[in-house]
């Protein structure tokens, strides 16, 4: 079960023609998938488009009902070899993913598809993983769109243009024979709005035209000589079939205004941001008519020159919006102007910060900056330099109250997390053999790498963390010690790490921290996922059974909160002797999932008269003294501090606030490092049975009389 | 799609529109994870879609960002919208351009601050000031939290209106999550032009948790308008008057000093109270002859505070009678809610080893057997781990026995060592008084390292013992003030109290 259900949501996706869509983008974008007719549909979750792949799997029922076969992929280089089928058979199809991570894992098919050139209709739907909220190493999309000629779309970030663009893309695709990828930032993914809604259309395989004829052509095929000529037709017929598309069906916008002496040339997702700016200037409406002419790139790669050349031809200055770096789009376009042999002046990151997102005040003050001086003739620039000093001045008035920077509050593993524990163990085990080099992986154990761990000194990429380790091993004194979980497992960690660290006779230790789901990205289920886990049948694959048919010799598997027993089996596992890769495996599911799914369970018990017991943590701040070493070992979000009552003890105390879930590990912890008697554990027991009961009035009875109770 | 660039109107009609437009009214929610700030964003959409305004909502909902802090942003244009075309939102939030801010927690509305959101000319700030801690703050050795006041006084300088009510404890008495409070804080706050009938009916039309929202609304609702009073402190005028004959403290000293005479009153017996009461007026009496009668008595009441804690040292009769004393069954059952048929059971976890049972023994045998531990790297080897029921009569019964031994006490190895650090500190706070003040009372925050238990006592204990003997003996010996070097030395030591800074720096 996903951490967000989009079971009443879905059905918003059978509304047809005449009916209006109303909801988020995540949801509109799988509407848009269906009134394209697409049959097939792959993908790999991670932020932000994680909570598609949810709307994907709530949507099943409706999706198999139009024929559409849904697969979510093992990882996204899968994804996007799904799109194989629209090489040379006219089915449209959709791969989704997060970028630049899942880009780069899907490279390889990517480059091929691209080379090879599609029938039907292929798009890519890509997470832009950049700015606030991001996850991962800031990179764009970008260059993958020009080193492979992919066509970009960049909508403006409202549900009608992303629809639009969704169902032109197709159109775009397959006029020039290309795959396309379509982007969406985080917040556009989880925008919300509403759209006229068309009929859905049913996939190919509904519309009667299947089963087709077996096809083979050479042509299509990325081996020499073929490639070659897909190089030429690339360049020669598919990027101008692409350009005159664009052209006629006007994919990108124009729209004009008065101080048409100078413009604004922004990718589609700024469009939003950059009106919003020019209203707070006086420049625009609320319904985005614009004093300054601006042209909007729904269609980021490729630029049609005839278009930019006609929009700055005239103008002694354009402004061009395109977050991120290297600017591709700012460059392209002065190669542009220069051809042209336009004098138009080129604004964009001299104005703008070279790195970092576009917010609001970015965005203001640039477009300020680049008005003032371009046409400070015209209009009353002194009001504007208010509104953008007046943010300064806001800012640093705040920062002196402040009196210094705000913490930054960061992520960390959540209450009851059963990978906190493998983390406490090996930093128990540090302490008594010495610091060991731990190689971490993408997921949630990244988290590791945060206080109060500080454990993982390489991030790599997800799955790669085992390889990642494999150079640094004949340098270490210790065996090193590599940090994956169930998702890096299934993902490319099987292969890429376990496969390769096997055939090359490695040694080290692995960890396979096995919660049961692709937990960071939202709970989306994965090979090992159990049938009880995910709530319907499922072929499971075991990870210990895996590993045994790869000839690791030395395998454990281990509870994860099983403190005691883990801190001894990593001190065995490095310190073992014996050959080859030593793998504990922590299992212990997502505590998250878990009480989502075991909620109900519990009331239908209690219900029905059944013993239930709801176990939690705390502190005896008496006994407590105030020195923390628990929440060093610990870093829980319910295990945390709060002033003395004491009015000896200036320090604070620890305390265990009621967020906690009864996972044990204060206890465990406080057992393991001999830390303090102070945790106690309290069950509130309902249902219980007479002996139970009897024994208890028992206990009360002789605690009250020794405590001179009447 | 490039219909619009068509319909445009001239130019001079669109200036005269752009100057007399409506602004939207601009919502900017910083919360942390699971208090529900995707619902309420969505009860504000409901608020205006019930209206028939436009509105639009974004979020960063931060999944692969767990427990850290989510933001969402809401937009929505107060008029009816009869065009075809939708109104142009903004996806992120301009500073100095928000109508409402909503923070719920402390250090979370700092940051709002900090960023520029919260303007003077505009915004109204919804705030609290509890604070959930971050793990910087709550993993120092000692105290190691933000100061809250300053971002309260930010809070009340920077915004044009700030309503500042604890929104995790009305939630908590509420049995409500914070999002049912911050909307019913909005309600009240009359920031939005809805009247409560609207705001509660998109809560009973949302039929999820109808009743628990509507209790949190409710609560923050009357908070806002006042209704809740304010908390007191704690003070410590409850506990009994001092005996005629006793020497009464400079009043900044004799509160402390009551609670310690308390304490260890209870803590073994009266008599070990008056032996407090004359190690304390030692420390008067050295402060008095240096800095006379006109100060804060700010070294006395210090070495009170920890001379109090250093002789209620915690061993396994202390912690026995902890477990067992009368207050802590009612204070664990009161904060485990049950019902009449309920059964609570409370079980503890406790690991004794070689240097617990020891510290009962006779000194002479006491030392040897830890020496003898010590020696062969074996004083953790054989902790065993106890989980004792203290709800089941022989839980129960073994902690009361353990805590029975209380006369036996100062005849133990662990007594008669720790009477001798504290009487060797004390001399040294005498001494280090006499020279200056600020020294001795530097001396006397060097007791703030002898914390915890097991190893983390004993590091404690080696550092405390490694600063008076490398910084304080040599300084007191040479009569001269080493007053900064102490404060630095503690630093040092709170800051990495699992590694050896200390010893690195006292080499330095």
């Amino acid at each position: 079960m996903a951490e967000r259900s989009f079971a009443k949501e879905v059905k918003s996706l059978k509304k047809s023609a005449g009916e209006e869509f109303v909801g988020e983008g995540v949801l509109a974008v799988v509407k848009g998938l269906l009134q394209s007719g697409v049959s097939y549909i792959g993908g790999y979750q991670g932020a932000p488009i994680s909570h598609a792949i949810d709307v994907l799997k709530d949507a099943n029922d409706i999706l198999s009902e139009l024929g559409v076969q849904v697969e979510f992929s093992g990882n996204e280089a899968i994804a996007a070899a799904m799109m194989g089928a629209s090489i040379n058979y006219p089915v449209r199809g959709a791969a989704l993913f997060k970028s630049t991570v899942g880009t780069n894992v899907a490279s390889d098919a990517i480059s091929n598809l691209s080379s090879a050139g599609v029938t039907g209709g292929a798009m890519f739907i890509l997470g832009e993983d950049y700015g606030e909220g991001s996850a991962i190493m800031q990179e764009r999309s970008y260059p993958f769109a020009m080193k492979s000629q992919v066509w970009l779309l960049d909508p403006r970030p409202n549900l009608t243009t992303i629809v639009d663009m969704i169902e032109q893309g197709f159109e775009l695709s397959e006029a020039s024979s290309t795959p396309v990828m379509l982007q969406l930032r985080i917040r556009a993914c989880h925008v919300t709005g509403k759209f006229a809604a068309k009929d859905n259309r049913p996939a190919a395989g509904k519309q009667g035209k299947m089963p087709l004829a077996p096809r083979f052509d050479f042509s299509k095929v990325t081996l020499p000589p073929s490639t070659f000529a897909q190089e030429i037709d690339k360049i020669e017929r598919r990027l101008p079939a692409a350009k005159a598309f664009i052209e006629e069906n006007r994919l990108n916008e124009v729209f004009p205004g008065d101080l048409d002496q100078i413009g604004i040339i922004t990718l589609g997702g700024h469009y939003n941001g950059v009106i919003r700016a020019l209203q707070i200037q006086g420049l625009a409406d609320m319904a985005g008519n614009s004093r300054v002419p601006i042209y909007c790139l729904n269609v980021a790669y490729p630029l049609v020159d005839k278009e930019v050349a006609a929009f700055c031809s005239g103008k002694s200055a354009v402004l061009v919006i395109e977050e991120g770096q290297p600017a591709f789009v700012e460059d392209a376009i002065g190669s542009i102007l220069r051809r042209a042999d336009l004098q138009t002046s080129l604004i964009g990151k001299q104005v703008f910060p070279t790195t970092g997102e576009y917010k609001g005040d970015v965005l203001l003050e640039a477009l300020t900056r680049f008005i003032e001086g371009s046409i400070p003739e015209r209009l009353d620039t002194a009001e504007m330099s208010q509104a953008v000093e007046g943010i300064r001045e806001l800012k640093s008035r705040a920062a002196e109250l402040l009196g210094k920077p705000v913490t930054r509050r960061l992520p960390a593993f959540c209450t009851g997390c059963p990978e906190r524990p493998v983390m406490t163990a090996l930093k128990l085990v540090e302490r008594d053999i010495g610091k060991v080099h731990v190689s971490a992986d993408i997921g949630c154990l990244t988290m590791s790498t945060l206080k109060p761990f500080n454990m993982g000194s390489t991030v790599l990429g997800y799955g790669l963390g085992l390889a990642a380790s494999s150079a640094v091993s004949p340098i270490m004194e210790k065996p090193v010690v590599t940090l994956m979980g169930d998702g890096g497992f299934w993902h490319s960690g099987l292969s890429n790490g376990i496969v390769h660290q096997v055939s090359n006779g490695n040694t080290g230790v692995l960890v396979i921290l096995k919660n049961g789901y692709s937990a960071a990205t939202g709970h989306q289920a994965i090979p090992s996922t159990t049938s009880e886990q995910l709530g319907s049948s499922t072929r499971t694959m075991d990870i210990a059974d895996t590993l045994k048919a790869l000839n690791v010799q030395w395998v454990k598997t281990l509870r994860s909160y099983d403190l005691h027993s883990m801190v001894g089996n990593l001190k065995k596992a490095i310190a073992s002797k014996a050959p080859g890769l030593k793998v504990i495996i922590a299992d212990g599911e997502c505590q998250l999932a878990f009480a989502r799914r075991n909620k109900p369970l519990e009331k239908a018990k209690l219900a029905s008269g059944k013993r239930a017991a709801t176990a939690r943590f705390n502190v005896d701040e008496e006994v407590c003294t105030g020195d923390h070493s628990c929440i060093r070992l610990s870093g829980c979000p319910s295990l945390t501090i709060k002033d003395s009552t004491d009015p000896l003890k200036k320090d604070p105390v620890a305390t265990v606030v009621e967020s906690c879930v009864g996972c044990g590990h204060c206890g465990e912890v406080a057992h393991e490092a001999i830390l303090c008697p102070s945790f106690y554990k309290t069950e509130v027991v309902r249902n219980a049975g007479w002996m139970e009961r009897a024994a208890s009035r028992l206990g009360r009875w002789v605690i009250a009389r020794s405590q001179g109770w009447t | 799609m490039a219909a619009k660039s068509a319909s445009l109107p001239t130019a001079g009609a669109e200036r005269s529109s752009a100057e007399k437009q409506v602004e939207p009214i601009r919502i900017c929610i910083a919360a942390l994870g699971g208090e529900g700030g995707s619902v309420l964003t969505s009860w504000i959409v409901a608020l205006a879609t019930a209206e028939g305004w436009p509105v639009q909502s974004t979020s960063i909902p931060g999944v692969a960002q767990r427990t850290g802090a989510t933001t969402y942003y809401i937009e929505m244009l107060p008029e009816r919208w009869d065009r075809p075309d939708s109104p142009i939102f903004a996806l992120t939030p301009t500073p100095g351009f928000v109508d409402i801010v909503v923070a719920t927690e402390l250090l979370e509305a700092g940051r709002v601050i900090e960023q520029g959101l919260v303007s003077p000319n505009r915004t109204t700030l919804l705030a609290s000031p509890h604070r959930a801690y971050t793990i910087e703050e709550k993993s120092g050795m000692a105290d190691e939290r933000i100061s809250g006041e300053r971002i309260l006084k930010a809070i009340e300088e920077v915004a044009a209106r700030a309503i500042v009510i604890d929104m995790a404890d009305l939630a908590k008495d509420a049995r409500a999550i914070v999002s049912s409070v911050v909307f019913g804080a909005l309600a009240a706050a009359r920031v939005l032009p809805f009247d409560k009938a609207k705001f509660e009916a998109v809560l009973r039309s949302s039929e999820i948790a109808v009743d628990a929202n509507l209790r949190g609304f409710e609560a923050a609702y009357g908070a806002v308008l006042g209704a809740r009073p304010a908390t007191t402190d704690e003070s410590a005028d409850h506990l009994p008057e001092p005996p005629p004959d006793r020497h009464l403290f400079p009043a900044e000293v004799e509160a402390i000093v009551r609670h310690g005479v308390e304490r260890l009153s209870e803590y073994q017996d009266p008599a070990y109270a008056e032996r407090y009461l004359s190690s304390v007026a030692r420390v008067e009496d050295a402060e008095r002859e240096i800095r006379g009668t006109d100060t804060k008595w700010s070294v006395t009441r210090e070495a009170a505070r920890y001379l109090a804690l250093m002789m209620s040292y915690e061993d396994i009769i202390r912690v026995a009678a902890l477990k067992t004393k009368r207050d802590r069954w009612e204070e664990i059952r009161s904060g485990n809610p049950q019902g009449s048929k309920d059964l609570l059971k409370v079980t503890e976890f406790l690991k004794p080893g070689i240097e617990e049972f020891a510290s009962l023994l006779p000194p002479a045998l006491g030392r040897r057997i830890v020496e003898g531990a010590r020696k062969r790297g074996k004083l953790d080897a054989y902790n065993f781990g106890l989980q004792i029921r203290t709800t089941s009569v022989a839980g129960f019964m073994t902690m009361r026995l353990l805590a029975r031994l209380r006369p036996w006490r100062p005849r133990s190895y662990r007594f008669q060592k720790e009477m001798k650090a504290i009487e060797e500190w004390l001399d040294l706070v005498v001494a280090a008084t006499r020279i200056d003040p600020d020294f001795g009372l530097q001396v006397v925050d060097t007791a703030r390292l002898r914390k915890g238990y097991g190893a983390t006592h004993r590091r404690g204990a080696a550092n405390f013992s490694a600063i008076l003997k490398h910084v304080v003996r040599p300084a007191i010996a040479e009569d001269r003030s080493a007053a900064d070097r102490v404060a630095e030395m503690n630093g040092i030591a709170l800051a990495d109290p699992e590694g050896d800074s200390l010893i690195t720096a006292l080499r330095a």
